[in-house]
């Protein structure tokens, strides 16, 4: 079933066009008779556009220190034994990286089909209280770093352009995110040693869903200014293989560009971000409550796996694992440039670089806090 | 409603067209008074069938005409030369017509026009058309570009 919070949203989406001018403007028949301006103030219907664009875009994002609601929680605020609300295992700094191929054909100058190949490759420190000896075996987690990497959703997309009068124009595109990415993912965490277990949602490479992602976006470019505005979602359908359902996602904001010479263009945008938390409990996530600490608690807890009682309560060892401590809202800036390296005017080639800070978040915690992210990717048309 | 499009074609011709008004010849680039002023379109890079509409027009009081050429050898006159920069190369080695003058307006639509020696080139930003003016080339052809056309460039050489 598809979740929709849509109405805030469209609102938002006609108070946006609210103040579009729209009315007729017809060219003569003889252009001739038009002057200089005139014509470079028309749309050309091109005989030779360029058709392809083939990019590869790199994002990397990290995770550092936690967050309930706008509060910073300290580590030991979240590291601790349960069940004091605290939990026994915690990651301390993600970094995730995301290297995609993005492919896209002009089917016209207003329609265009696309595809993205995502690459994703993460990591996550750990620290925790947690040792366990297994068969004689000490497997000590005061500190562990468990990664994850492979093949993300694969995205269809489609979009078109309608261009208004005086350089507005409005840009429509929807997405098909295919679950091409791995839920799957397992590591050597303090669950279960020697054997790897499931891995946390955050260090799973896709959502396991078919992800809807709609975007509209209007801008107006008047001589080198172009702002525009924008607002995009994920919608999932359904519930994956391990019966949960990642949040969805909504996003509200704009931006403001200077072309500042013919080969650079920097820009600045604000977005509101708004993140459901994840439906559902993935059982392979969750672990028996280990027997009451004695004394020297807080400290290194030793955990037999003989000792627990499957009849013990179920705890999620960390709060990576617990559906309910993801997703908020978030007010992000972005600061960046588009650089074009090129012949004439026409991109050819153009390089995007980007950086990301998040400047209000208000998470459903205790929840890992982005420090910010960056952008790079490169572009070329033909 | 949105605006409607034109073609690419009938918009570049309008262009050139308005360009030559506001370029100034030599006198010793006509040989008479009442000789036509030409605009020749050099294969492979025409404008279609685009630029007919121009034929019969005045510019500077005289009559346009429109030719069409195959060949840089087959060249035998022309105020506006419109080609790609692989054929202005040849035309300034090779063609008769250009060796003994430089009074011609060159222009292109490749997007390094300009930068490999002629005077105007025709682009894109996005869907609408723009241009990049060589200064030098112009100068060296003893062409004057009026100041307004400069203004309405994307881009000016000046060296």
């Amino acid at each position: 079933m598809v979740h929709l919070r849509c109405k805030s949203i469209l609102l938002a989406a006609v108070l946006l066009f609210g103040s579009v001018e729209l009315h007729a403007q017809k060219p003569p028949t003889d252009l001739t008779d038009l002057d200089i301006e005139e014509i470079l103030s028309l749309h050309i219907n091109r005989v030779d556009f360029e058709r392809w664009h083939v990019g590869y875009r790199f994002l990397f994002a990290s995770f550092d220190g936690y967050r309930d609601g706008t509060k910073d929680l300290d580590l030991d605020e979240v590291l601790g034994p349960p069940p004091t609300g605290r939990f026994p295992v915690t990651p301390t700094v993600i970094t995730q990286q995301a290297h995609m191929v993005d492919i896209s054909y002009n089917v016209s100058q207003e329609l265009s089909v696309a595809l993205q190949l995502p690459f994703i490759r993460q990591s996550s420190d750990h620290e925790s209280i947690v040792v366990k000896t297994v068969d004689g075996v000490e497997y000590n987690f005061n500190e562990f770093n468990i990664t994850s990497s492979g093949v993300g959703d694969i995205s269809l997309s489609g979009s078109y352009l309608h261009r208004l009068e005086s350089g507005q124009r409005v840009l429509a595109g929807l997405a098909f995110n295919l679950p091409t990415g791995s839920i799957g993912e397992k590591g050597l965490t303090p669950r279960d040693p020697p054997n790897n277990t499931l891995l946390p949602f955050t260090m799973q490479i896709g959502s396991g869903t078919l992800d809807l992602a709609p975007t509209l976006a209007y801008s107006h470019r008047s001589d080198a200014l172009r702002w525009s505005a924008f607002t995009s979602a994920v919608l999932r359908v359904g519930k994956n293989s391990h019966d949960y359902t990642l949040g969805n996602r909504f996003a509200l904001g704009g931006s403001v560009s200077y072309k500042a010479h013919d080969w650079a263009e920097p820009f600045v945008r604000v977005s509101y971000k708004t993140t459901g938390s994840i439906d559902g409990v993935n059982e392979d996530l969750v672990v028996p409550a280990p027997p009451p600490c004695g004394d020297g608690c807080p400290g290194p807890v030793g955990v037999n796996a003989a000792d627990i009682s499957l009849a013990a309560p179920q705890v999620f060892p960390a709060p990576v694992t617990n559906p309910d401590l993801f997703g908020g809202k978030e007010i992000e800036l972005r600061l960046g440039s588009k650089i074009k390296v090129n012949k004439g005017l026409q991109e050819r080639f153009a390089v995007d670089v980007e950086y990301g800070l998040p400047i209000y978040q208000s998470l459903n915690g205790p929840q890992p806090k982005e420090l910010g992210r960056i952008g790079l990717s490169a572009t070329a048309t033909f | 409603m949105a605006e409607r499009e034109v073609g690419e074609y009938q918009a570049k011709t309008a262009l050139i067209y308005n360009f030559a008004k506001l370029v100034q010849w030599p006198d010793s680039a006509f040989i008479a008074d009442d000789s036509p002023f030409v605009f020749a379109f050099l294969a492979p890079d025409t404008l279609g069938s685009a630029p007919e509409i121009l034929r019969g027009k005045r510019i500077h009081g005289r009559v346009l005409e429109v030719r069409y050429y195959e060949d840089v050898q087959s060249i035998r006159e022309g105020n506006v030369l419109f080609c790609s920069p692989d054929s202005l190369a040849k035309v300034l080695a090779d063609a008769p017509v250009y060796r003994n003058s430089l009074h011609v307006l060159t222009i292109g639509q490749s997007g390094d026009f300009a930068e490999r020696g002629g005077m105007v080139d025709l682009t894109f930003e996005e869907d609408q058309l723009a241009f990049i003016v060589n200064l030098v080339e112009a100068r060296r052809a003893n062409l004057e570009i009026n100041a307004n056309l400069l203004d309405l460039a994307a881009k000016v050489i000046v060296d």
